[in-house]
Protein backbone atom coordinates (compact mmCIF):
# COMPACT_ATOMS: atom_id res chain seq x y z
CA UNK A 1 0.00 0.00 0.00
CA UNK A 2 1.71 3.19 -0.89
CA UNK A 3 2.20 6.02 1.48
CA UNK A 4 -1.14 8.70 2.36
CA UNK A 5 -1.01 11.87 1.57
CA UNK A 6 -3.23 14.50 3.94
CA UNK A 7 -3.75 18.02 3.19
CA UNK A 8 -4.47 20.79 5.81
CA UNK A 9 -5.73 23.81 4.37
CA UNK A 10 -6.10 26.87 6.96
CA UNK A 11 -6.45 30.47 6.13
CA UNK A 12 -3.85 32.19 8.18
CA UNK A 13 0.10 31.74 9.17
CA UNK A 14 -1.36 31.38 12.90
CA UNK A 15 -4.52 29.24 12.00
CA UNK A 16 -1.32 26.87 10.26
CA UNK A 17 0.93 26.96 13.97
CA UNK A 18 -1.11 26.07 15.65
CA UNK A 19 -2.46 23.31 13.91
CA UNK A 20 1.02 22.55 13.09
CA UNK A 21 1.47 22.31 16.90
CA UNK A 22 -1.54 19.88 17.53
CA UNK A 23 -0.37 17.70 14.79
CA UNK A 24 3.31 17.27 16.30
CA UNK A 25 1.29 15.97 19.72
CA UNK A 26 -1.12 13.97 18.12
CA UNK A 27 1.45 11.81 15.63
CA UNK A 28 5.15 11.61 15.55
CA UNK A 29 6.33 13.34 12.88
CA UNK A 30 9.33 14.22 11.33
CA UNK A 31 9.96 17.30 8.69
CA UNK A 32 10.00 16.45 5.24
CA UNK A 33 13.46 16.15 4.35
CA UNK A 34 13.21 16.77 0.44
CA UNK A 35 10.76 19.69 0.90
CA UNK A 36 11.75 23.01 2.57
CA UNK A 37 9.20 24.58 4.64
CA UNK A 38 8.08 28.14 2.86
CA UNK A 39 7.39 31.04 5.04
CA UNK A 40 7.10 34.08 2.86
CA UNK A 41 4.43 36.76 4.37
CA UNK A 42 0.95 35.25 4.92
CA UNK A 43 2.02 31.78 2.95
CA UNK A 44 3.31 29.11 5.36
CA UNK A 45 3.48 25.21 4.40
CA UNK A 46 5.04 22.74 5.72
CA UNK A 47 5.38 19.07 5.26
CA UNK A 48 5.52 16.51 7.52
CA UNK A 49 6.23 12.71 7.43
CA UNK A 50 4.39 10.32 9.87
CA UNK A 51 7.14 7.98 11.63
CA UNK A 52 5.60 5.10 11.75
CA UNK A 53 3.61 4.81 8.46
CA UNK A 54 4.94 7.37 6.31
CA UNK A 55 2.37 9.51 5.45
CA UNK A 56 2.41 12.89 4.27
CA UNK A 57 0.85 15.50 5.95
CA UNK A 58 0.10 19.11 4.17
CA UNK A 59 -0.22 21.96 6.66
CA UNK A 60 -0.76 25.20 4.16
CA UNK A 61 -1.93 28.56 4.68
CA UNK A 62 -4.39 29.83 1.51
CA UNK A 63 -5.26 33.02 2.74
CA UNK A 64 -8.79 34.04 3.04
CA UNK A 65 -11.52 31.33 2.47
CA UNK A 66 -12.77 32.80 -0.92
CA UNK A 67 -8.82 30.97 -2.64
CA UNK A 68 -10.32 27.71 -1.51
CA UNK A 69 -10.85 25.41 -4.90
CA UNK A 70 -9.29 25.17 -8.09
CA UNK A 71 -5.94 26.61 -7.05
CA UNK A 72 -5.47 23.36 -4.56
CA UNK A 73 -7.26 20.91 -6.91
CA UNK A 74 -4.04 18.72 -8.12
CA UNK A 75 -3.01 18.38 -4.18
CA UNK A 76 -7.01 17.22 -3.48
CA UNK A 77 -6.85 14.74 -6.00
CA UNK A 78 -3.79 13.31 -5.32
CA UNK A 79 -4.87 13.16 -1.55
CA UNK A 80 -7.90 11.50 -2.40
CA UNK A 81 -6.30 9.23 -4.74
CA UNK A 82 -3.37 7.94 -2.14
CA UNK A 83 -6.20 7.15 0.44
CA UNK A 84 -6.09 10.42 2.22
CA UNK A 85 -7.91 12.98 3.09
CA UNK A 86 -8.06 16.86 2.59
CA UNK A 87 -8.96 19.03 6.11
CA UNK A 88 -10.35 22.29 5.95
CA UNK A 89 -9.95 23.91 9.19
CA UNK A 90 -10.95 27.84 8.45
CA UNK A 91 -13.15 30.23 10.51
CA UNK A 92 -17.02 29.55 11.12
CA UNK A 93 -17.42 33.77 11.00
CA UNK A 94 -21.29 34.32 11.53
CA UNK A 95 -22.95 31.83 9.93
CA UNK A 96 -21.08 27.84 10.71
CA UNK A 97 -23.20 25.75 8.52
CA UNK A 98 -23.41 28.60 5.37
CA UNK A 99 -19.71 28.34 5.45
CA UNK A 100 -19.65 25.04 5.63
CA UNK A 101 -21.93 24.48 2.52
CA UNK A 102 -19.92 26.76 0.63
CA UNK A 103 -16.25 25.59 1.62
CA UNK A 104 -17.99 21.83 0.66
CA UNK A 105 -19.02 23.25 -2.56
CA UNK A 106 -15.77 24.81 -3.41
CA UNK A 107 -14.34 21.59 -3.60
CA UNK A 108 -16.66 19.31 -3.91
CA UNK A 109 -15.06 18.46 -7.51
CA UNK A 110 -11.98 17.15 -6.22
CA UNK A 111 -13.38 15.88 -2.96
CA UNK A 112 -17.09 15.53 -2.36
CA UNK A 113 -16.65 14.58 1.27
CA UNK A 114 -13.62 16.72 2.86
CA UNK A 115 -13.33 16.74 6.58
CA UNK A 116 -14.78 20.62 8.09
CA UNK A 117 -13.61 21.79 10.76
CA UNK A 118 -14.63 25.75 11.67
CA UNK A 119 -13.12 27.97 14.58
CA UNK A 120 -14.12 28.45 17.27
CA UNK A 121 -15.66 25.17 17.78
CA UNK A 122 -18.64 23.18 16.16
CA UNK A 123 -21.11 24.91 15.24
CA UNK A 124 -20.40 28.06 16.91
CA UNK A 125 -19.89 31.35 15.04
CA UNK A 126 -16.51 32.67 15.62
CA UNK A 127 -12.49 32.64 14.42
CA UNK A 128 -9.17 31.27 15.56
CA UNK A 129 -8.48 34.43 18.11
CA UNK A 130 -12.20 33.01 19.92
CA UNK A 131 -10.62 30.23 20.52
CA UNK A 132 -7.22 31.18 21.36
CA UNK A 133 -8.67 33.57 24.12
CA UNK A 134 -9.78 30.27 26.03
CA UNK A 135 -6.71 28.62 25.62
CA UNK A 136 -4.49 31.71 27.47
CA UNK A 137 -2.58 29.82 29.79
CA UNK A 138 -4.60 30.63 32.87
CA UNK A 139 -1.45 32.04 35.03
CA UNK A 140 -1.61 35.06 32.72
CA UNK A 141 -5.34 35.87 32.57
CA UNK A 142 -5.00 38.83 34.68
CA UNK A 143 -2.91 40.31 31.29
CA UNK A 144 -6.42 40.12 29.54
CA UNK A 145 -8.10 41.84 32.24
CA UNK A 146 -5.85 44.57 31.91
CA UNK A 147 -6.38 44.42 28.15
CA UNK A 148 -10.21 44.57 29.31
CA UNK A 149 -9.14 47.96 30.84
CA UNK A 150 -7.33 49.28 28.20
CA UNK A 151 -10.06 48.63 25.76
CA UNK A 152 -12.64 49.84 27.87
CA UNK A 153 -10.59 53.43 28.15
CA UNK A 154 -10.27 53.32 24.37
CA UNK A 155 -14.37 52.75 24.29
CA UNK A 156 -14.88 55.79 26.68
CA UNK A 157 -13.51 58.38 23.93
CA UNK A 158 -14.61 56.96 21.34
CA UNK A 159 -18.19 57.18 23.21
CA UNK A 160 -17.12 61.15 24.22
CA UNK A 161 -16.56 62.39 20.28
CA UNK A 162 -13.02 60.80 19.78
CA UNK A 163 -14.54 58.62 17.07
CA UNK A 164 -11.44 58.28 14.97
CA UNK A 165 -9.99 55.68 17.24
CA UNK A 166 -9.81 52.07 16.42
CA UNK A 167 -10.53 49.56 19.14
CA UNK A 168 -8.63 46.80 19.17
CA UNK A 169 -9.83 43.59 17.27
CA UNK A 170 -9.43 40.27 19.05
CA UNK A 171 -6.25 39.79 16.96
CA UNK A 172 -4.64 42.20 18.05
CA UNK A 173 -5.38 41.07 21.78
CA UNK A 174 -3.76 38.23 20.97
CA UNK A 175 -0.82 39.29 19.11
CA UNK A 176 -0.19 41.59 21.99
CA UNK A 177 -0.47 39.01 25.02
CA UNK A 178 2.40 37.20 23.57
CA UNK A 179 4.48 40.39 22.49
CA UNK A 180 4.30 41.09 26.49
CA UNK A 181 5.71 38.31 27.23
CA UNK A 182 9.24 37.47 28.20
CA UNK A 183 10.41 35.61 25.09
CA UNK A 184 13.96 34.96 24.35
CA UNK A 185 16.10 33.82 22.09
CA UNK A 186 14.56 32.10 18.92
CA UNK A 187 11.08 32.67 19.95
CA UNK A 188 11.94 36.10 20.21
CA UNK A 189 13.02 36.80 16.96
CA UNK A 190 9.87 34.53 15.73
CA UNK A 191 7.07 36.80 17.45
CA UNK A 192 9.16 40.04 16.97
CA UNK A 193 11.25 39.26 13.84
CA UNK A 194 9.35 36.83 11.65
CA UNK A 195 5.72 38.02 11.94
CA UNK A 196 4.40 37.93 15.23
CA UNK A 197 4.58 33.86 15.81
CA UNK A 198 2.66 33.01 18.51
CA UNK A 199 5.00 30.18 19.91
CA UNK A 200 2.03 27.40 20.39
CA UNK A 201 3.98 24.95 21.32
CA UNK A 202 5.10 27.30 24.61
CA UNK A 203 3.22 25.97 27.38
CA UNK A 204 3.80 28.40 29.74
CA UNK A 205 1.73 31.20 27.04
CA UNK A 206 -0.78 28.38 25.90
CA UNK A 207 -2.52 25.79 27.62
CA UNK A 208 -3.29 23.18 24.39
CA UNK A 209 -5.22 21.00 26.56
CA UNK A 210 -7.82 23.43 27.88
CA UNK A 211 -11.43 21.73 27.17
CA UNK A 212 -12.22 24.56 24.72
CA UNK A 213 -9.63 23.12 22.25
CA UNK A 214 -10.51 19.78 22.45
CA UNK A 215 -12.95 19.46 19.68
CA UNK A 216 -10.03 20.51 17.45
CA UNK A 217 -7.72 17.98 18.57
CA UNK A 218 -10.65 15.19 18.17
CA UNK A 219 -11.03 16.40 15.10
CA UNK A 220 -7.46 16.55 13.83
CA UNK A 221 -6.66 12.94 15.26
CA UNK A 222 -9.96 11.18 13.49
CA UNK A 223 -9.02 12.09 10.19
CA UNK A 224 -5.39 12.00 9.94
CA UNK A 225 -5.54 7.91 9.80
CA UNK B 1 -5.37 21.28 -34.03
CA UNK B 2 -3.46 20.04 -31.68
CA UNK B 3 -3.25 16.33 -29.74
CA UNK B 4 -5.89 16.49 -26.97
CA UNK B 5 -5.46 13.61 -25.04
CA UNK B 6 -3.03 10.65 -25.23
CA UNK B 7 -2.74 7.39 -23.53
CA UNK B 8 -0.72 4.45 -22.85
CA UNK B 9 -0.99 0.97 -22.14
CA UNK B 10 1.95 -1.50 -21.65
CA UNK B 11 4.60 0.48 -23.04
CA UNK B 12 8.04 0.32 -21.74
CA UNK B 13 8.00 1.41 -17.98
CA UNK B 14 4.43 2.31 -18.60
CA UNK B 15 1.24 -0.17 -17.45
CA UNK B 16 -1.28 2.40 -17.88
CA UNK B 17 -0.87 6.40 -18.46
CA UNK B 18 -3.15 9.14 -19.39
CA UNK B 19 -2.85 12.53 -20.60
CA UNK B 20 -5.88 14.52 -20.64
CA UNK B 21 -6.56 18.15 -22.04
CA UNK B 22 -3.02 18.73 -23.45
CA UNK B 23 -2.19 22.29 -24.89
CA UNK B 24 0.61 23.73 -26.79
CA UNK B 25 3.04 23.36 -24.60
CA UNK B 26 3.20 20.49 -21.88
CA UNK B 27 5.47 19.85 -19.33
CA UNK B 28 6.06 16.17 -17.91
CA UNK B 29 7.28 16.68 -13.99
CA UNK B 30 8.21 13.68 -11.84
CA UNK B 31 10.50 11.66 -10.06
CA UNK B 32 12.81 9.15 -11.37
CA UNK B 33 11.80 6.74 -12.67
CA UNK B 34 8.23 7.87 -12.86
CA UNK B 35 7.89 7.38 -16.73
CA UNK B 36 8.52 10.62 -18.20
CA UNK B 37 11.11 9.68 -21.06
CA UNK B 38 9.04 6.59 -21.58
CA UNK B 39 6.08 8.96 -22.54
CA UNK B 40 7.85 11.06 -25.03
CA UNK B 41 9.26 7.73 -26.51
CA UNK B 42 5.44 6.83 -27.08
CA UNK B 43 4.26 9.88 -28.43
CA UNK B 44 7.30 9.44 -30.95
CA UNK B 45 5.95 6.27 -31.95
CA UNK B 46 2.49 7.02 -32.74
CA UNK B 47 3.89 10.49 -34.41
CA UNK B 48 5.22 8.09 -36.98
CA UNK B 49 4.41 4.67 -36.36
CA UNK B 50 4.83 3.47 -40.03
CA UNK B 51 8.16 4.61 -39.33
CA UNK B 52 10.60 2.36 -38.13
CA UNK B 53 12.70 5.36 -36.90
CA UNK B 54 10.89 5.76 -33.46
CA UNK B 55 12.02 2.09 -33.20
CA UNK B 56 16.02 2.85 -34.01
CA UNK B 57 15.96 6.21 -31.84
CA UNK B 58 14.78 3.93 -28.63
CA UNK B 59 17.70 1.33 -29.39
CA UNK B 60 19.68 3.98 -29.81
CA UNK B 61 19.02 6.61 -26.44
CA UNK B 62 18.39 2.92 -24.31
CA UNK B 63 21.95 1.76 -25.77
CA UNK B 64 20.33 -1.42 -27.18
CA UNK B 65 22.09 -1.48 -30.73
CA UNK B 66 22.93 -4.48 -30.29
CA UNK B 67 19.34 -5.47 -29.47
CA UNK B 68 19.52 -8.84 -27.75
CA UNK B 69 15.65 -8.62 -26.54
CA UNK B 70 14.58 -8.39 -29.97
CA UNK B 71 11.52 -5.90 -29.19
CA UNK B 72 10.54 -7.43 -25.84
CA UNK B 73 12.27 -3.93 -24.03
CA UNK B 74 8.99 -2.33 -26.11
CA UNK B 75 6.48 -4.35 -23.97
CA UNK B 76 6.02 -3.32 -19.86
CA UNK B 77 7.67 -5.69 -17.82
CA UNK B 78 9.55 -6.94 -20.80
CA UNK B 79 6.72 -9.06 -20.76
CA UNK B 80 5.71 -9.60 -24.97
CA UNK B 81 2.57 -11.63 -24.63
CA UNK B 82 0.92 -7.78 -23.50
CA UNK B 83 -0.90 -5.81 -26.40
CA UNK B 84 1.02 -2.59 -26.21
CA UNK B 85 -1.92 0.33 -27.19
CA UNK B 86 -1.27 4.07 -28.02
CA UNK B 87 -4.38 6.43 -28.10
CA UNK B 88 -4.29 9.58 -29.70
CA UNK B 89 -6.97 11.95 -29.63
CA UNK B 90 -7.34 14.79 -31.67
CA UNK B 91 -10.26 17.48 -31.11
CA UNK B 92 -10.96 19.94 -33.98
CA UNK B 93 -12.20 23.53 -34.30
CA UNK B 94 -15.84 21.67 -33.58
CA UNK B 95 -15.12 19.89 -30.78
CA UNK B 96 -15.44 16.31 -31.99
CA UNK B 97 -12.62 14.12 -31.51
CA UNK B 98 -10.59 11.93 -33.52
CA UNK B 99 -8.80 8.64 -32.29
CA UNK B 100 -5.54 7.38 -33.88
CA UNK B 101 -5.05 4.15 -32.44
CA UNK B 102 -2.24 1.82 -32.77
CA UNK B 103 -1.90 -1.72 -31.23
CA UNK B 104 1.27 -3.99 -30.82
CA UNK B 105 1.70 -7.33 -30.25
CA UNK B 106 4.79 -9.64 -30.53
CA UNK B 107 4.67 -12.64 -33.72
CA UNK B 108 7.15 -15.35 -32.67
CA UNK B 109 8.59 -16.68 -35.54
CA UNK B 110 10.41 -19.88 -36.09
CA UNK B 111 12.22 -19.87 -39.18
CA UNK B 112 12.71 -23.45 -41.15
CA UNK B 113 16.04 -24.65 -41.82
CA UNK B 114 17.69 -22.44 -43.72
CA UNK B 115 20.84 -24.06 -44.62
CA UNK B 116 23.05 -27.08 -44.44
CA UNK B 117 26.60 -26.03 -43.24
CA UNK B 118 28.12 -29.41 -43.26
CA UNK B 119 26.84 -30.04 -46.84
CA UNK B 120 30.16 -31.28 -48.21
CA UNK B 121 31.05 -33.62 -45.17
CA UNK B 122 29.85 -37.12 -44.40
CA UNK B 123 27.77 -36.75 -41.69
CA UNK B 124 25.04 -33.95 -42.22
CA UNK B 125 23.73 -31.24 -39.80
CA UNK B 126 21.18 -29.21 -40.58
CA UNK B 127 21.18 -25.85 -38.60
CA UNK B 128 18.23 -23.03 -37.82
CA UNK B 129 18.42 -19.46 -37.57
CA UNK B 130 17.52 -18.75 -34.13
CA UNK B 131 13.81 -18.00 -33.07
CA UNK B 132 13.13 -14.06 -34.08
CA UNK B 133 10.19 -12.15 -33.35
CA UNK B 134 8.22 -9.68 -35.44
CA UNK B 135 6.49 -6.43 -34.05
CA UNK B 136 2.88 -6.79 -35.43
CA UNK B 137 1.04 -3.10 -35.22
CA UNK B 138 -2.32 -2.56 -35.97
CA UNK B 139 -3.17 1.30 -36.45
CA UNK B 140 -6.80 2.40 -36.90
CA UNK B 141 -8.11 6.18 -37.39
CA UNK B 142 -10.97 7.32 -38.14
CA UNK B 143 -10.19 8.24 -42.13
CA UNK B 144 -9.31 4.24 -42.45
CA UNK B 145 -11.67 2.04 -43.82
CA UNK B 146 -9.71 -1.05 -42.53
CA UNK B 147 -6.78 -1.23 -39.95
CA UNK B 148 -3.27 -0.61 -41.31
CA UNK B 149 -1.31 -3.38 -40.82
CA UNK B 150 2.41 -2.93 -39.91
CA UNK B 151 5.34 -5.59 -39.05
CA UNK B 152 8.67 -4.93 -38.11
CA UNK B 153 11.28 -7.31 -37.67
CA UNK B 154 15.18 -8.34 -37.56
CA UNK B 155 17.64 -9.43 -40.77
CA UNK B 156 21.23 -10.15 -40.78
CA UNK B 157 21.36 -11.79 -37.06
CA UNK B 158 19.04 -8.87 -35.50
CA UNK B 159 21.21 -5.79 -36.61
CA UNK B 160 19.07 -4.82 -39.48
CA UNK B 161 15.48 -3.68 -38.87
CA UNK B 162 12.96 -4.66 -41.66
CA UNK B 163 9.68 -3.25 -41.91
CA UNK B 164 6.68 -4.13 -44.20
CA UNK B 165 3.19 -2.33 -43.81
CA UNK B 166 0.24 -2.89 -45.66
CA UNK B 167 0.03 0.94 -47.16
CA UNK B 168 0.03 1.07 -50.67
CA UNK B 169 -1.41 4.59 -51.25
CA UNK B 170 -0.55 8.17 -49.71
CA UNK B 171 -4.52 8.40 -49.05
CA UNK B 172 -3.79 5.12 -46.90
CA UNK B 173 -0.78 6.97 -45.33
CA UNK B 174 -2.94 9.96 -44.63
CA UNK B 175 -5.21 7.77 -42.68
CA UNK B 176 -2.43 7.42 -40.18
CA UNK B 177 -3.29 11.72 -39.75
CA UNK B 178 -5.83 13.38 -38.52
CA UNK B 179 -9.00 14.90 -40.82
CA UNK B 180 -7.75 18.05 -42.13
CA UNK B 181 -4.41 18.20 -40.49
CA UNK B 182 -0.70 17.65 -41.00
CA UNK B 183 -0.23 16.85 -37.44
CA UNK B 184 1.91 13.46 -37.45
CA UNK B 185 3.85 13.69 -40.54
CA UNK B 186 6.97 15.52 -38.39
CA UNK B 187 8.14 14.84 -35.25
CA UNK B 188 11.41 15.45 -33.24
CA UNK B 189 13.07 14.00 -30.12
CA UNK B 190 15.63 15.84 -28.29
CA UNK B 191 17.59 14.51 -26.09
CA UNK B 192 20.23 16.18 -23.81
CA UNK B 193 22.98 15.61 -26.08
CA UNK B 194 23.33 18.23 -28.97
CA UNK B 195 24.06 16.20 -32.47
CA UNK B 196 25.69 19.25 -34.20
CA UNK B 197 25.45 17.43 -37.74
CA UNK B 198 21.52 16.67 -37.53
CA UNK B 199 21.59 20.62 -35.82
CA UNK B 200 23.45 21.58 -39.18
CA UNK B 201 20.94 20.00 -41.37
CA UNK B 202 17.70 21.32 -40.16
CA UNK B 203 19.24 24.64 -40.49
CA UNK B 204 20.34 24.27 -43.98
CA UNK B 205 16.59 22.87 -44.70
CA UNK B 206 15.24 25.87 -42.85
CA UNK B 207 17.17 28.34 -44.97
CA UNK B 208 16.39 26.36 -48.33
CA UNK B 209 12.99 26.73 -47.45
CA UNK B 210 12.99 30.16 -46.59
CA UNK B 211 11.93 29.94 -42.93
CA UNK B 212 14.73 30.56 -41.17
CA UNK B 213 13.62 34.38 -40.50
CA UNK B 214 11.61 33.38 -37.42
CA UNK B 215 13.96 31.38 -35.67
CA UNK B 216 16.85 34.39 -35.83
CA UNK B 217 14.09 36.51 -34.24
CA UNK B 218 14.07 33.62 -31.10
CA UNK B 219 17.82 33.57 -31.27
CA UNK B 220 17.74 37.21 -30.52
CA UNK B 221 15.64 36.70 -27.29
CA UNK B 222 19.02 35.10 -25.52
CA UNK B 223 21.44 37.34 -27.39
CA UNK B 224 20.58 40.42 -29.53
CA UNK B 225 23.74 40.53 -31.30
CA UNK B 226 22.88 37.78 -33.20
CA UNK B 227 22.22 38.99 -36.99
CA UNK B 228 22.93 35.93 -38.97
CA UNK B 229 23.06 32.02 -38.61
CA UNK B 230 25.00 30.52 -41.10
CA UNK B 231 26.59 26.98 -42.04
CA UNK B 232 30.11 26.09 -43.50
CA UNK B 233 30.29 23.29 -46.76
CA UNK B 234 31.65 21.07 -43.91
CA UNK B 235 28.23 21.86 -41.79
CA UNK B 236 30.04 24.23 -39.29
CA UNK B 237 27.34 26.03 -37.47
CA UNK B 238 28.33 30.02 -37.39
CA UNK B 239 26.55 32.96 -35.36
CA UNK B 240 27.36 36.84 -37.10
CA UNK B 241 28.03 39.16 -33.99
CA UNK B 242 27.44 42.04 -36.07
CA UNK B 243 30.11 44.41 -36.99
CA UNK B 244 31.72 44.29 -33.56
CA UNK B 245 33.35 40.77 -34.18
CA UNK B 246 35.56 40.41 -37.49
CA UNK B 247 34.88 37.12 -38.12
CA UNK B 248 31.93 34.13 -37.75
CA UNK B 249 31.57 32.30 -34.42
CA UNK B 250 31.25 28.97 -34.35
CA UNK B 251 28.35 27.66 -32.26
CA UNK B 252 30.44 25.41 -30.07
CA UNK B 253 31.93 28.60 -28.89
CA UNK B 254 28.79 30.21 -27.75
CA UNK B 255 27.42 29.76 -23.80
CA UNK B 256 26.08 26.19 -23.39
CA UNK B 257 22.24 28.25 -23.38
CA UNK B 258 22.75 29.67 -26.94
CA UNK B 259 23.55 25.85 -28.24
CA UNK B 260 20.38 24.34 -26.21
CA UNK B 261 18.23 27.29 -27.84
CA UNK B 262 19.32 26.85 -30.77
CA UNK B 263 19.27 23.06 -31.27
CA UNK B 264 15.25 23.16 -29.55
CA UNK B 265 14.53 26.23 -31.82
CA UNK B 266 15.50 24.50 -34.40
CA UNK B 267 13.84 21.31 -34.15
CA UNK B 268 10.21 23.12 -33.65
CA UNK B 269 10.75 25.18 -36.58
CA UNK B 270 12.20 22.17 -38.74
CA UNK B 271 8.69 20.54 -37.07
CA UNK B 272 6.09 23.14 -38.30
CA UNK B 273 2.34 21.68 -37.98
CA UNK B 274 4.09 18.52 -35.86
CA UNK B 275 5.05 17.32 -32.49
CA UNK B 276 8.63 18.45 -30.62
CA UNK B 277 9.90 16.34 -27.68
CA UNK B 278 12.77 17.19 -25.37
CA UNK B 279 14.22 14.83 -22.74
CA UNK B 280 15.11 17.13 -19.55
CA UNK B 281 14.80 20.11 -20.99
CA UNK B 282 16.88 22.53 -18.27
CA UNK B 283 20.00 20.20 -18.54
CA UNK B 284 22.94 21.62 -18.11
CA UNK B 285 21.62 25.06 -18.32
CA UNK B 286 22.05 27.88 -16.18
CA UNK B 287 19.61 29.48 -14.41
CA UNK B 288 19.87 32.64 -15.79
CA UNK B 289 19.34 31.11 -19.20
CA UNK B 290 16.13 29.81 -18.49
CA UNK B 291 13.55 32.27 -18.75
CA UNK B 292 14.83 33.02 -21.98
CA UNK B 293 14.62 29.32 -23.12
CA UNK B 294 10.90 29.22 -21.73
CA UNK B 295 9.91 32.44 -23.89
CA UNK B 296 11.92 30.89 -27.05
CA UNK B 297 10.07 28.01 -26.69
CA UNK B 298 6.72 29.81 -26.15
CA UNK B 299 6.99 32.27 -28.49
CA UNK B 300 8.32 29.27 -31.29
CA UNK B 301 5.46 26.51 -30.95
CA UNK B 302 3.59 29.09 -31.51
CA UNK B 303 5.04 31.02 -34.62
CA UNK B 304 5.71 27.29 -36.12
CA UNK B 305 2.46 26.27 -35.13
CA UNK B 306 4.17 23.16 -33.43
CA UNK B 307 3.30 20.90 -29.97
CA UNK B 308 5.99 20.40 -27.41
CA UNK B 309 6.32 17.69 -24.82
CA UNK B 310 9.12 18.54 -22.56
CA UNK B 311 10.43 16.25 -19.66
CA UNK B 312 12.04 18.23 -16.20
CA UNK B 313 12.76 17.11 -12.68
CA UNK B 314 13.97 20.96 -12.07
CA UNK B 315 11.70 23.29 -9.62
CA UNK B 316 13.33 26.32 -10.83
CA UNK B 317 12.81 25.19 -14.48
CA UNK B 318 9.08 25.70 -13.51
CA UNK B 319 9.47 28.20 -11.44
CA UNK B 320 11.60 30.33 -14.10
CA UNK B 321 8.73 29.37 -16.50
CA UNK B 322 5.97 30.74 -14.47
CA UNK B 323 7.85 33.51 -13.82
CA UNK B 324 7.71 34.50 -17.67
CA UNK B 325 4.34 33.50 -17.49
CA UNK B 326 3.68 36.29 -14.77
CA UNK B 327 4.97 39.14 -16.87
CA UNK B 328 1.83 40.75 -18.34
CA UNK B 329 3.31 41.11 -21.93
CA UNK B 330 3.79 37.11 -21.87
CA UNK B 331 -0.02 36.75 -20.54
CA UNK B 332 -1.49 35.64 -23.75
CA UNK B 333 1.10 32.23 -23.64
CA UNK B 334 -0.90 31.84 -20.19
CA UNK B 335 -3.07 28.96 -21.75
CA UNK B 336 -0.27 27.36 -24.24
CA UNK B 337 1.13 25.47 -21.07
CA UNK B 338 0.06 23.09 -18.60
CA UNK B 339 2.39 20.51 -16.26
CA UNK B 340 1.76 17.43 -15.73
CA UNK B 341 3.06 15.32 -12.16
CA UNK B 342 3.51 11.78 -13.25
CA UNK B 343 2.78 9.45 -9.92
CA UNK B 344 3.83 6.00 -9.42
CA UNK B 345 1.18 4.57 -7.64
CA UNK B 346 -0.26 1.15 -6.73
CA UNK B 347 -0.37 -1.59 -8.94
CA UNK B 348 2.64 -0.05 -11.40
CA UNK B 349 0.29 2.76 -12.69
CA UNK B 350 1.28 5.69 -13.11
CA UNK B 351 -1.06 8.59 -12.59
CA UNK B 352 -0.86 11.94 -14.24
CA UNK B 353 -1.89 15.47 -12.43
CA UNK B 354 -2.39 18.50 -14.55
CA UNK B 355 -1.40 21.86 -13.97
CA UNK B 356 -2.65 25.17 -15.32
CA UNK B 357 -0.69 28.15 -15.29
CA UNK B 358 -2.80 29.72 -12.32
CA UNK B 359 -2.44 26.28 -10.19
CA UNK B 360 1.40 25.95 -11.26
CA UNK B 361 1.95 29.73 -9.91
CA UNK B 362 -0.09 28.81 -6.85
CA UNK B 363 1.69 25.78 -6.23
CA UNK B 364 5.41 27.35 -6.79
CA UNK B 365 4.19 30.18 -4.44
CA UNK B 366 3.31 28.64 -2.07
CA UNK B 367 5.74 25.18 -1.11
CA UNK B 368 3.49 22.98 -2.92
CA UNK B 369 5.76 20.23 -4.19
CA UNK B 370 4.68 19.47 -7.57
CA UNK B 371 7.63 17.05 -8.86
CA UNK B 372 6.16 14.71 -5.89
Amino acid sequence: MANKQFNIYVEGTDDHDLVLVIVKQLRATVPNPNIKITREGQIVTTYLIVEDTADTILISSIGGWANLGKKQSVSIQQARDSGGKTLIVFDADEAPAQRAAILKEQIATDEPAPALFLFPSPNQPGELEDLLLQVVQPAHQAIMTCYDGYEQCLQQLVNNGQDYYNTPSKKRRIYDYVNVMPLEGAEWDRHHKKGGQKIFENPSLWNLNAPAIQPLRDFLNQHLS
Amino acid sequence: MLMDSFEVENFRSLKHLKLEKLTRVNLLVGKNNSGKTSVLEALFAISGIEDANWLSIIEKERGLINNEFDFRYIFYGFDSTLSVVLSAIHRDEKGESHTLRASMGIRKRLYAKEHDTTIHSRSSVLTRKPEANVLLISVVSPTTVKPIEISMGRDNNGHDLFIKTSIKSDKELAGLRFPGSSRYMVSEILTTNIDRLTLGQKLEDLKFNKIDAPLLDIMKIIDIRIEDISLSTSGQIYLDLGANFRTLLPLNLMGEGVQRLLDIAAAVAHSSGGIVLIDEIDNGLHYSALRILWKGILQAAREYDVQVFATTHSAEALRHLTWVLDNEENADYRNDVAAYTLIRADGDMVRTYRYDYEQLDYALDHGVEVRN
